[in-house]
């Protein structure tokens, strides 16, 4: 998937290896080896970042995540949908599109 | 019991 395309529900989305991870005062701060650029996660995106250590689908990423926190499902995936596709611009992420069988 | 919701934002530091 390139870094315009928009993500969808039954996208699959996992983290790529390679990036160094640091827990700072409920954050997660990141140092990708690549790219030698830092990142800092906040405290959701170090949530969702944990999530995706297993591929799994959008829409199943954001039913843990609709259970985890006081949001409703249809604002979460807007929000985390914009955050895979910084993640996604920065090469962090690798999607799978789903064949829409 | 549902933690408090903040929009994840992916920030790029200047070292």
């Amino acid at each position: 998937m390139t870094a315009s395309t928009q993500i969808n529900t039954n996208d699959r989305v996992i983290r790529k290896e390679g990036n160094l991870v640091s827990d700072m005062g409920g954050e997660k701060v990141m140092m990708s080896i690549t790219s030698g650029k830092y990142y800092n996660l906040g405290s959701t995106g170090g949530r969702i970042w944990e999530l995706i250590a297993e591929e799994q689908t959008l829409d199943q990423l954001i039913q843990v995540l609709a259970a985890e926190y006081d949001i409703e499902p249809e604002r979460c995936g807007e929000q985390v949908v914009s955050f895979l596709e910084h993640l996604l611009r920065e090469d962090l992420i690798d999607i799978t599109v789903s064949s829409g069988v | 019991e549902k933690k408090e919701w903040q929009a994840p934002v992916l920030e790029v530091l200047d070292v």
